[in-house]
């Protein structure tokens, strides 16, 4: 309520940044694993004299650093900016708490982007030892990035101390912060994996390909060892609330979460079976079908992980509206919402305009997850409610589904948003109700 | 009369000193707008001098775009710092203009994107794109000029409260434009001139270090260089004026000894950028002046950031009347240190790889 709402059609502002989130990370955990995977496949092919090896860690440098530093660097300042544009007051909050630990990143990300260039285009202009040098720095640097980032997303969920003590190291050493590194390492490592797969089925020369394939899958063992235990401690480290909703809390959820794991068995298993065994047999399309596989353990992931979250933003502090959980405590109940909304075009009920008035109180208070008809779309969820019920509904709204932020505003404001939404459903296009023609 | 709907502080408060947000804002913001600079008018002018100079205009031009991603790579991530500090400094201003011109705000990346994805291509593929690299540099050069046109009005809309309310639509689906803001049009005019100019003055010094090499096209790349950085900064002069006349008496008062150190800075990038135009006109008559193209370089630097300060002392007297009270600071001192100290290692590694890389002949 203290900033302007931007209403997406049908997309709406968690599945935009759901979209440039995924990318991001299916990118940026390559960008950490595969500086890695670079460098020491260039320290393997000098040391057993391989020249081919080395013209294939070559080519697989330059692909390296189009994607990560185009794809990799825009996709990270796009979710910066959808973030921004959807949740300004949470973007704020991360910004506020951490700007230090931001500030520390960018330090990385420059050593990074530097190293990256670096990289890929001194191959023939320094000696071996340098390159390598330049090699670790890029693989460090990138990593670091992450240690950082890791403990800005993590806070998010577990919080921790922070929400008692105020202090920034309770905030950024939280609960699941050593967990969730973990697993970002180990994906990391299973992507830059993944991803030389893709490059290596490209090559023509039948021995080199098998070898880097097989080579390759191998960097998906530790995920595939480790991944089950770090993944047991995660859960453990998230709130009661947060498991219960992707252990059969929320079906969607429940859903997303076990095809994450689906998901990754189905990739290591196939990585072992068709790439690591049968190497001879690993063509480019079924690279293409390993890193599709890949984007879609990504996405589920991120989703179910975001998902979980709810009902808040940052977990305990601010729901995912925007509203602080203090500041919704210290409103005594009844109390305007429209008339503290600094945006809201109306700040009463005026009599005749509850949809209107109904229409604000939404984008206020629902837009930040809802659309009306799209992504999560509220016509459908609420289709064959009566205006009673809906109103009824509202109030009782944290009660009743715990992944719902409490509803405040006054009760004309609960029953304008509750007529707003059942004139809605009957606009519906999606009604469910049967018509029985004779 | 309505009030404004500028939203309230983050109750988190700023933590650090102002001043340290601001000086890095400026540091990094500058050496953004270098290599945004460099980027667009280097590839303006390396497009404009193709086929010019008995060759020299096309080894100027191969030479451009072979280092062009590093220049967009550099740009990207000097960005980062300056709109980090922005949002803690001006959160409530950023937020609101952007979430008021969302899709125009959001489409930024598709136009930054597609232009560094053609300059990546046109670096791998430049055997079989050169013959079309006239084509491809004046859409990164559209692109671009895009990208500058949303920062400006974004910055612009962010320092005017009083027209955001009618940019807020009922749904607001973001997809309106503020092309009617005061100051818009020379605001990005002065900004987009700069780009041309700022990359003249560098080819013309990149000319003077071929001449001292050797090699035959230094001579017409200086001239070349030297010229456009000469006759686009008389012409930044007019339209500076218009720029900063087109603001609120009490605001360019500011910098005509209203403010202390917004006059200082402003005085200073005036002093620097003569002096620099006069060490470049040596150049231009005199074709062995690498000494004087450098200490030129250093004074056009030297303005550069003089007038990013000035830029970001406009912003402050813009907003003045809405900052009161909203910079209640907690300083964070042992994470300020510790991001001070990677920042000096940080620097330093880049250092080091640089000497290794370019201190060294190629071994190959």
């Amino acid at each position: 309520m203290n900033y302007p709402v931007w209403e997406i059609p049908q997309l709406g502002g968690g599945m935009l940044i759901g979209m440039v989130a995924i990318f991001h990370v299916f990118i940026s955990h390559f960008a950490v694993g595969g500086g890695l995977f670079l460098v020491l496949t260039e320290r393997k092919a000098y040391r057993e004299r391989n020249d081919v090896l080395l013209a294939y860690v070559k080519s697989h440098s330059k692909f390296f650093a189009l994607l990560t530093l185009v794809f990799g660097a825009l996709s990270g300042v796009g979710i910066w900016f959808s973030i921004g544009l959807v949740s300004p007051p949470g973007t704020s909050a991360l910004i506020h708490l951490f700007v230090w630990g931001w500030a520390a990143e960018w330090v990385f990300f420059l050593v990074e982007i530097t190293a990256a260039l670096l990289y890929y285009t001194t191959w023939d202009r320094l000696d071996r030892r340098t390159h390598e040098a330049i090699g670790w720095i890029y693989a460090l640097s990138a990593w670091m990035s992450l240690v950082i980032i890791n403990g800005i997303l993590s806070f998010m969920l577990t919080p921790g101390g922070w929400l008692e003590d105020g202090s920034i190291l309770s905030a950024f050493f939280n609960p699941s912060y050593l967990p969730s590194l973990i697993i970002r390492t180990l994906v990391c490592l299973a992507l830059a994996g993944l991803y030389a797969m893709g490059t290596a089925s490209l090559l023509k020369q039948q021995d080199l390909r098998e070898n880097l394939i097989r080579y390759s899958a191998r960097w998906l063992m530790p995920a595939f060892l480790l991944l089950p235990f770090a993944g047991a401690w995660y859960v453990a480290s998230i709130p009661p609330l947060a498991r219960q909703i992707s252990m059969g809390g929320a079906a969607a959820v429940t859903l997303f979460a076990v095809g994450s794991v689906a998901f990754s068995i189905l990739l290591f298993v196939f990585a072992y079976l068709l790439a690591y065994r049968h190497p001879r047999g690993f063509s480019p399309a079924l690279a293409a079908l390993f890193l599709v596989l890949g984007l879609m353990t990504t996405g589920v992931t991120e989703w179910v992980r975001e998902a979980v979250r709810k009902p808040y933003l940052i977990y305990g502090y601010m729901y995912s509206n925007g509203m602080r959980a203090k500041d919704l405590q210290a409103m005594p109940t009844g109390e305007s919402l429209l008339a503290a909304s600094k945006w809201s075009h109306l700040k009463t009920v005026p009599s005749g305009q509850e949809p209107a008035a109904g229409h604000e109180v939404f984008r206020i208070q629902c837009a930040a997850c809802h659309t009306l008809r799209g992504y999560n779309g509220i016509a459908l969820l609420v289709d064959g409610w009566d205006e009673d019920l809906l109103a009824d509904q509202i109030q009782h709204l944290d009660m009743l589904k715990g992944f719902m932020p409490p509803f405040k505003g006054s009760n004309p404001e609960r029953l304008a948003l509750a007529k707003y939404l059942f004139n809605l459903e009957k606009r519906s296009p999606v009604s469910t109700t049967l018509e029985v023609k004779p | 009369m309505t009030p404004l709907p500028i939203p309230s502080a983050d109750p988190l408060g700023i933590p650090g000193p102002v001043w340290l947000m601001q000086a890095l804002s400026c540091l990094t913001l500058f050496l953004h707008f270098l290599a945004a600079h460099l980027a667009l008018g280097g590839t303006l002018l390396a497009v404009l001098a193709r086929g010019r100079g008995d060759g020299a205009g096309d080894r100027l031009a191969a030479w451009h775009f072979r280092i062009l991603p590093v220049f967009i790579a550099a740009a990207v991530t000097l960005a980062i710092p300056p709109l980090l500090f922005l949002q803690v400094l001006y959160g409530p201003f950023f937020y609101s203009a952007s979430v008021l011109t969302a899709a125009p705000w959001f489409s930024l990346l598709f136009l930054m994107g597609a232009g560094y994805l053609l300059a990546y291509l046109l670096n791998f593929q430049w055997d079989s794109w050169k013959a079309r690299a006239g084509w491809v540099g004046g859409a990164i050069v559209l692109l671009f000029s895009g990208v500058t046109l949303i920062l400006t009005s974004l910055t612009l809309l962010s320092l005017h409260p009083d027209r955001w309310s009618a940019l807020y639509g009922d749904p607001h689906l973001g997809l309106k434009w503020d092309g009617g803001l005061p100051t818009l049009l020379p605001r990005y005019l002065h900004l987009w001139l700069a780009a041309p100019a700022v990359a003249g003055a560098f080819f013309a010094l990149v000319g003077q270090g071929w001449i001292r090499k050797g090699l035959r096209e230094g001579d017409w790349v200086a001239q070349y260089g030297a010229a456009w950085f000469l006759s686009v900064t008389l012409v930044q002069f007019g339209v500076g004026t218009w720029f900063l006349l087109s603001h609120p008496r009490d605001i360019w008062m500011g910098v005509m000894g209203g403010d202390l150190a917004a006059t200082g800075a402003f005085m200073t990038a005036m002093g620097a950028i003569l002096v620099s135009m006069v060490l470049y006109g040596v150049g231009l008559f005199k074709l062995r002046a690498y000494g004087w193209t450098w200490a030129g370089w250093i004074g056009l630097l030297v303005t550069l950031v003089s007038m990013t300060a000035v830029r970001l002392h406009l912003r402050d007297l813009d907003l003045k009347p809405y900052l009161e009270g909203m910079w209640i600071t907690h300083d964070q001192w042992g994470f300020i240190t510790i991001f001070l100290a990677l920042l000096v290692a940080g620097f330093g590694t880049v250092g080091w790889m640089l000497v290794k890389v370019f201190g060294k002949k190629p071994t190959a």
